[in-house]
């Protein structure tokens, strides 16, 4: 071949065996083996400065080869001393090698010493030396060569700070878990009191009693509903954190729900002496599609925070159509305005942060968790939308945010019926009751003898399933955590029995103090045909006794 | 591989069947031998129901393999099985699945290091018709470098149907490598007599064994036009390995050495090689005249006889395709290599897919269409 083209052509060839990855190891496999094979060497060895620095060698030894083909079955000492002697020479003179490189010959063969750029060093063994020109050739694909181990070093640095980042979120996450659980925990423990004391307080204010003991029973219910609230706001705090909140997407009507929403809110401005005003554009459709009970939660919070922090003036909502919302949607933006405290200028970015409030002779005064912000405007994201504010101190403030909805086609569902005095059912029914915890077992006894069901009651899942086995229940009612058995094991047991013996079915409903998704989750997959949180309303577990038993 | 005093021995069946084989181990048993390398001509047919029961019962370490022709002495068996009897046990070792692309076979030949003695002489087999022959070389010649010497070639079938060719303790082994380790040092010869015709062309397309694209063209296209330019027949018109056997690729290596790639079949256009033709690579198309040809069988017996030590054994892989090239004068390049050597070294033979080889001043490599003779020499010790 022409001398020109086959140095042009042995460059291209060696040109393009690099780069082929980017782990450092695996592209200097890749490269080193056939670039020796087309250049008729025995061996190649190289070394990266970079690497050695990291290593921290000291001068004492030659450093080993960051790449060498064949491998060393040694030590580079051990195996090729000659080698040896002479890198820990060009080590000690900073690899300063003459360029295009050095050929020195050792124990009969050519050891050809080139830079790879101003980074590293190649060995090649080759006998005879290469001709000066192809030295020189070879110094242009060595400076590729550099780069292309820069390339990786920077590349494994980077996945070193990728996988360190990757175990700290993992560990972040673990923490957020375990925090999640403990809060599900204890709002489980919570909660199991809080149905003895809403319940029993129900109980007694449906029987005759004087009104100053009807008054302080309000009082009592009133205080245990609002310890409900802050239990309700870190579970959902929770939820939101573990990612397990999911919002439904139901028609609503919008004026009903915000005219249920502002008044009890309207009566408690009114007894702090604050005017309170809402108006909604006439333009705004009447039924919109989206999650009605976390708008109003929202709003609740928005709006009791207003009133809360002022003290003198008003609250004022305003509900308007924004343009810009893609055919079949309505973008509506809710703004409330006080002329409260206000809120510093360098406090307004952690307003949102949870747990924080302005200051914290706020919380002291004010009380509150301090998840109430963080929670809505979480909520407003997950609804699209983005909570703002605009405040001044001492000039009060205005939170207010635009969220998308779908104009519903439907009518949404009929509203739910009001509250009404416990009444007999017409139908009553034989009810198998699973529940470890003694007061909350006299109180479902006593609502639903009240209501005029029949109780059996089992201690736990091994009794509940005795029971079942020897009475056979219209419905059973299963606490899930329980002693000796649980409430999934005894669900599982009879629905195996059921299908194994061919039995009718017996609807058996969920009375947990779990209130996570994954507990509903877990209850339904066991067998279970419906699910209650505890506390739960008298009348909420009324409904689900009925749907659950239809009269035949 | 062979001990003092007491050299290799020959057993030849010129039957072909297994019960001539079984005779021939047999008789190897009785003479003495502590392990056998087999040697077994493809027209045998022999099969794994036919051999497996009697090799996996048979005392002795067994190792070889099934070639389209053997050579005992100076003679070529077209049928018929070679048991060369030896003096001393031999750990026979496997690497598998020698066609997976996915395969790191330097973790394979890692986990031999810890086994085998640096200064060992390798012979290593393969199945011929596997398509990472290269690769596991580039395995084993990363972790035992110039420490080991190496000499082998690839079994299987001119048929070109992969099928079991490698004989072992196991039975019969398909896609796989077998490693033998000896103590005895190797003087080797290497030559092809093959010169460059036309190129330089560049393979832009690749994988394993099969070329795709030279120079962004279709590779069958390219190598068609310029052997039916020069052989005056067409591809149509004839089997293709007919035509391709006097047509062979180098691959490009400095000062003017090739790497003799022969293509057995074209695929859909592709040409699928014995052995793997790197991508990006500098190949030429290769041409032979029969006297070039059976001068390097002069050269190589002259260069591998250029002993330090009294030879034991020579071992020789020949390409086949060499036989076919040849025809009628392939027994002058046998006679070549026989004839130098002194009367009480056996010659014992195969002619192969591929011969490996290690050329001492260069990295290990599979080769095609080429000569590899190793005179397996006494040591310092036996001679002492």
């Amino acid at each position: 071949m022409n001398p020109t083209l086959e140095l042009v052509s042995v460059q291209y060839a060696l040109a393009l065996l690099i780069g082929q990855d980017l782990d450092l190891r695996i592209m200097l496999r890749k490269f080193l083996p056939p670039a020796l094979k087309l250049l008729n060497c025995r061996s190649g060895y190289i070394w990266l400065h970079q690497s050695i620095a990291q290593k921290n060698q000291d001068n004492a030894s030659a450093p080993p080869p960051c790449y060498s083909y064949p491998s060393l079955r040694g030590t580079l000492e051990t195996d090729l001393p000659h080698l040896a002697t002479q890198v820990q020479h060009f080590a000690k003179q900073d690899w300063f090698i003459k360029k295009p490189g050095e050929i020195i010959s050792i124990q009969g063969s050519y050891y050809h010493f080139m830079p790879i750029g101003d980074n590293g060093l190649l060995v090649l063994v080759r006998d005879p030396p290469l001709p000066n020109t192809y030295m020189l050739a070879l110094g242009l694909v060595l400076k590729r060569l550099e780069t292309a181990c820069l390339a990786c070093l920077q590349h494994a640095y980077l996945e070193e700070a990728r996988k360190e980042a990757l175990q700290a979120k993992e560990m972040a996450e673990k923490a957020s878990k375990a925090k999640s659980e403990f809060l599900a925990m204890i709002s489980h423990e919570i909660r199991t009191p809080m149905n003895g004391i809403i319940g029993l307080t129900d109980l007694m204010l449906y029987s005759e009693v004087s009104a100053s003991q009807r008054e302080h029973l309000g009082m009592i219910k009133s205080s245990s509903n609002a310890l409900l609230d802050i239990i309700n706001e870190i579970l959902d705090f929770s939820r939101i954190e573990a990612g397990t909140l999911t919002l439904s997407n139901t028609p609503f009507q919008l004026r009903p729900l915000l005219q249920d929403t502002f008044t009890p809110l309207a009566l408690r401005a009114q007894s702090k002496h604050l005017m309170f005003q809402w108006e909604i554009a006439a333009d705004i459709p009447d039924t919109l599609e989206g999650d009605e009970g976390r708008l109003r939660q929202v709003m609740i919070n928005l709006v009791g925070n207003a009133i809360k922090f002022t003290e003198r003036g008003e609250v004022n909502v305003t509900i308007s159509l924004q343009s810009g919302a893609p055919n079949g949607q309505v973008c509506v933006q809710f703004a409330v305005r006080d002329t409260g405290i206000g809120i510093p200028p360098d406090k307004q970015a952690n307003i949102f942060q949870p747990f924080q409030q302005a200051d914290s002779s706020i919380t002291r005064r004010y009380g509150g968790t301090g998840l109430g912000l963080t929670i809505s405007s979480q909520l407003i994201t997950m609804m699209g939308g983005r909570l703002r504010l605009a405040s001044d101190t001492g000039e009060g403030s205005i939170f207010y945010f635009n969220v998308p909805f779908t104009v519903a086609t439907q009518p949404p569902p009929s509203a739910k019926p009001t509250q009404q005095p416990l009444q007999r059912t017409e139908r009553p029914l034989n009810i198998l009751l699973a529940e470890d915890n003694a007061i909350n077992r006299m109180l479902a006894v006593r609502l639903l003898n009240k209501a005029g069901h029949h109780v059996k009651v089992a201690e736990n899942g091994q009794e509940a399933l005795h029971a079942w086995e020897q009475t056979r229940p219209d419905v059973i009612l299963m606490d899930v955590q329980m002693p000796i058995m649980d409430g999934l094991e005894a669900t599982t047991r009879i629905r195996s029995q059921e299908q194994n013996q061919q039995l009718t079915h017996t609807p058996i409903i969920a009375l947990t103090a779990n209130a996570m998704n994954s507990d509903r989750e877990q209850c339904l997959a066991a067998g279970m045909d419906n699910f209650l949180s505890k506390p739960f309303n008298v009348q909420d577990l009324l409904e689900v006794l009925k749907h659950s038993c239809p009269s035949t | 591989m062979c001990a003092r005093h007491l050299p290799a021995q020959l057993f030849v069946d010129q039957s072909g069947t297994p019960e001539g084989l079984f005779q021939l181990l047999d008789n190897a048993l009785a003479a003495g031998a502590q392990s056998v390398f087999v040697l077994a001509a493809d027209a045998n047919g022999f099969t794994p129901s036919q051999l497996d029961k009697h090799l996996q019962t048979f005392p002795i370490p067994i190792f070889g393999g099934i070639f389209p022709e053997i050579i005992a002495n100076g003679e070529i068996l077209q049928r018929g099985s070679i048991v060369c009897g030896l003096p001393m046990l031999s750990e026979v070792y496997h690497i598998e699945h020698l066609s997976d692309p996915d395969e790191d076979y330097f973790q394979a030949a890692e986990a031999l290091s810890a086994l085998i003695p640096p200064h060992s002489t390798l012979v290593t087999l393969v199945d011929g018709l596997s398509k990472r022959i290269a690769a596991l070389l580039e395995g084993i010649y990363e972790v035992f470098g110039d420490s080991c010497q190496y000499i082998g070639g690839g079994a299987g079938s001119l048929s070109f149907k992969p099928k079991p060719c490698l004989l072992s303790n196991q039975g019969l082994r398909v896609d796989c490598a077998q490693i033998i380790a000896i103590q005895q040092p190797l003087n080797l010869g290497i030559e092809h007599g093959w010169h460059k015709f036309a190129g330089p062309f560049f393979v832009t397309g690749a994988y394993e064994n099969t070329i795709t694209t030279i120079d962004y063209q279709s590779a069958f296209e390219i190598y068609r036009q310029v052997v039916e330019a020069d052989s005056g027949k067409r591809f149509q018109d004839v089997e293709f390995f007919d035509l391709a056997k006097s047509y062979p690729f180098g691959l490009e290596r400095l000062n003017g050495d090739v790497v003799v790639r022969d293509p057995l079949f074209n695929n859909d256009n592709k040409l699928t090689c014995v052995g793997e033709v790197p991508a990006n690579h500098i190949i030429y198309i290769l041409k032979g005249e029969a006297d070039d040809l059976l001068a390097a069988s002069r050269t190589c017996a002259a260069t591998a006889m250029q002993v330090q030590a009294p030879p034991l054994l020579a071992l020789l892989f020949d390409c086949i395709s060499r036989t076919l090239f040849l025809e009628t004068r392939f027994a002058e390049e046998i006679n070549n290599i026989h004839a130098p050597l002194p009367e009480n070294v056996p010659l014992v033979g195969a002619l192969s897919l591929g011969e490996i080889a290690d050329a001492g001043h260069t990295c290990l490599e599979f080769f095609n269409k080429t000569i590899v003779l190793g005179i397996i020499t006494q040591t310092e010790s036996t001679l002492a």
